[in-house]
């Protein structure tokens, strides 16, 4: 697919056969960021599909996917180039007398960001989890993402061949800075209603049969909205306790059964406590059979 | 076409910035550029098209969703916001014009009018009736009005200093009126605005459980800050192998020079003085609340209540969403911050160092101000610094002289609704 014979239904429609379940709020932005050709923030939860999006991307426009995964301390050197010092060294040691060059491409360690840059084929360069770093690599990535140019000092100015699509992520744990900000196209993904969990369980794990994927999404449900946890279950979660109660052969929704199962939900003591102090499963259960007993009445 | 959807564009951007939200010129271009890939016939489309490139932060949602839902309506919802808007000037001119004395209007400033109009109805009744009174009473003459018009600037000045000046109008205005039509249908809506924007004051009943879980997500996104915070410690330092390398090179790989890692900055300790009086214990309890998902990360942190003298708070007995929250035994109704630090010099001064930031929560309205500001300067002299939430409007502290006192040693930072809480302790 081309990215300039884009339309908002082509776009929706590729998603969908890649199994990515988006309505409007996602597409519309997303479609917004590939023709001005911005850069796209995604901010949300974790495990709610943000780094998803641009592996998407990548097979829906065939192109490779360079990922450079944030960290704290993550630096120009690991983002952009490396020397390879010890080869150097060992040039240097080992050729003593002769004229060497060794900043030369045989001695260049090229990390995701010069990747993207210098690849032939225009790329997806996913920037993921940009929270984690500081706002001093925030500034830099400035230079890096308005020009698509950077300043190797030993080789020159690198030019982008191809300018990548970019997708930044971010779990929200700090604020960014106002100048990433205004520079991309603004995409924030909360948390699925049941509806759409429903539709993404059963694209993912379709094995789990429609009475409870929907239960299993209001359980869900339950969870993130009565309950105050310090990490609410994301997507992934929920498709992991759906292929987990394949594998129990579940049929129906039991208390033993949440119980059994709720460490694939929960995964902190606090969560643990604040679940059980809230009625645990019994009161899940309760919640799940409630909607079904309300859907049974509207029938 | 293309160019009425431009002009629309702009003065969406421009009523946006009016209401509070900052948009850059940057992003104004974007929306222009993106409303030509959309299909602005499908609302629900050209909503989105414009918030992915105006809105930055989900704060700013809700606002953004308000003025788009008011602005792009057809002529006649516009008409009618425009009379509506109309109407509300006029029914202001009327309260005005019912300070009279013998159908002729008392000699007030437009300060006296605008907090006249401003107040709440059961307050601005009293002075209605006191007004009637004097003007129907036994031997009423001319004399009385002078006397009627200080009683009223007095009761008036009264309310301002309990209350502040509050707006007649709940937006600032332009002078255009079909603008200010729009900015006051959203300004007038803004009583169910989102929590984060909403004075910490007014949220109560069902309110308060989501406003405390909005506040410890809160505290968890601060304590990820701050426990990634470094500075130098007087630990041995380490080498820096690859830089160390890198240097050698000049030497012809010979390690002449060690370059060494930075050193890990410790975090700060935290004191907070609470003020505990009056209307204070509405902010008191949210603050608290943030403070308590900081301990966390801050173990050195300690919370202080205070009205008119100290008290030391358990944070493990802290619950914000009971009701009974603030009633500390012992505490009274008047502030009195120069005691309290007293008390808290006497007993604690041992703790202050160079990593102790100490916040302060209160309006600022003390008695003792000037030696307050005093020990304030003692304080700031011995810790980091002191980082002062204000809820007062900030349009509101050149009245108060206490503010100009200690500002010369606090950080002061207003503080009315979680959202400008959570910018404040960002200078932490």
């Amino acid at each position: 697919m081309d990215t300039e014979k884009l339309t908002i239904d082509s776009l929706r429609t590729a998603m969908a056969e890649e199994h990515y379940i988006a309505e409007d709020d996602i597409v519309i932005p997303l479609y917004l960021s590939l023709r001005l050709k911005k850069p796209l923030l995604i901010t949300g939860a974790a495990g709610v599909g943000k780094t998803e999006i641009a592996k998407v991307l990548a097979s829906i426009f065939d192109m490779d996917l360079i990922r450079l995964q944030c960290y704290e301390g993550l630096d120009e050197n690991k983002a952009l180039y490396e020397w390879n010092y010890q080869k150097q060294l060992l040039n240097i040691q080992s050729r003593q007398g002769e004229d060497v060059n060794i900043f030369s491409e045989e001695y260049l360690l090229s990390r995701p960001l010069l990747k993207a840059l210098r690849t032939e084929k225009q790329c997806v360069l996913l920037i993921d989890e940009i929270d984690k770093t500081d706002a001093e690599f925030e500034a830099f990535l400035f230079e890096v993402l308005s020009d698509f140019q950077v300043s190797v000092p030993e080789l020159g100015t690198v030019k982008a061949k191809q300018i990548p699509i970019v997708i930044l992520t971010s779990n929200g744990e700090r604020e960014l800075s106002d100048g990433l900000k205004r520079r991309s196209v603004f995409l924030n993904i909360d948390y699925p209603s049941i509806e759409k969990e429903v539709a993404i369980v059963k694209t993912k794990v379709p094995e789990l049969g429609n009475e409870l994927t929907l239960q299993l999404a209001r359980g869900v449900a339950w969870l993130r909205r009565e309950l105050d946890l310090k990490k609410d279950p994301s997507i992934a979660e929920t498709l992991d306790w759906a292929r987990c109660l394949i594998d129990f052969n579940a049929d129906r929704f039991t208390e033993k059964l949440i119980d059994d199962t709720m460490n694939v939900l929960i995964k902190d003591e606090e969560d643990f406590a604040e679940f059980r102090d809230n009625g645990g499963a019994r009161q899940m259960l309760r919640a799940i059979m409630k909607s079904d007993a309300a859907d049974g009445d509207n029938d | 076409m293309e160019k009425y959807l431009e002009n629309s564009i702009v003065t969406f951007v421009q009523i946006l910035r009016r209401a509070g939200m900052f948009v850059g010129t940057s992003e104004l271009l974007d929306a222009l550029n993106a409303a030509k890939y959309v299909n602005m016939a499908q609302k629900d489309e050209f909503f989105l098209a414009l918030s992915s490139v105006l809105v930055k932060s989900p704060v700013d949602l809700p606002l953004f969703t308000a003025v788009f839902q008011s602005y792009f309506v057809p002529q006649g919802d516009r008409d009618a916001q425009v009379d509506g808007y109309r109407e509300q000037l006029e029914e202001i001119e009327e309260l005005k014009d019912e300070l009279v004395f013998k159908d002729e209007p008392l000699d007030l400033s437009e300060e006296d009018l605008d907090t006249y109009v401003a107040m709440p109805e059961a307050e601005r009744d009293k002075i209605r009736q006191f007004v009637e009174m004097t003007n129907v009473g036994y031997n009423v003459t001319e004399r009385h009005k002078e006397w009627l018009e200080r009683s009223i600037r007095g009761a008036l000045d009264f309310y301002r200093s309990n209350w502040g000046q509050m707006n007649i109008m709940p937006m600032e205005t332009t002078g255009d009126e079909e603008l200010d039509s729009i900015l006051y249908e959203v300004a007038k809506n803004q009583d169910a605005k989102d929590l984060m924007l909403k004075d910490m004051k007014d949220i109560s009943g069902a309110e308060v459980r989501e406003a405390v879980l909005l506040v410890r997500h809160l505290a968890r996104r601060l304590a990820t800050r701050i426990g990634r915070r470094y500075k130098r410690s007087t630990k041995k330092e380490a080498v820096d192998v690859r830089r160390s390398l890198r240097k050698s090179l000049r030497y012809g790989g010979v390690l002449l020079e060690l370059i060494h890692k930075k050193k890990r900055i410790q975090k700060p300790s935290i004191i907070l003085f609470a003020d505990n009086s009056g209307s204070m214990i509405k902010y008191s309890r949210f603050v608290i609340q943030l403070m308590l998902g900081l301990s966390e990360v801050l173990p050195r942190m300690r919370c202080f209540a205070f009205s008119d003298h100290l008290a030391k708070l358990d944070l493990r007995d802290f619950n914000a969403e009971t009701e009974e929250f603030g009633k500390i035994d012992g505490l009274g109704e008047t502030t009195n911050l120069h005691a309290s630090l007293l008390e808290f010099l006497e007993k604690y001064d041992k703790i202050l160092n160079k990593r102790t930031v100490v916040l302060i929560l209160s309006d600022t309205k003390t008695l003792e101000y000037d030696a307050t500001a005093e020990k304030l300067r003692y304080i700031a002299a011995k810790s980091k610094e002191i980082i002062w939430l204000n809820p007062m409007d900030k349009e509101d502290w050149k009245r108060y002289p206490m503010v100009e006192a200690f500002l010369p040693h606090v950080s002061m930072y207003e503080s009315s609704s979680i959202e400008k809480l959570a910018q404040a302790l960002k200078h932490i």
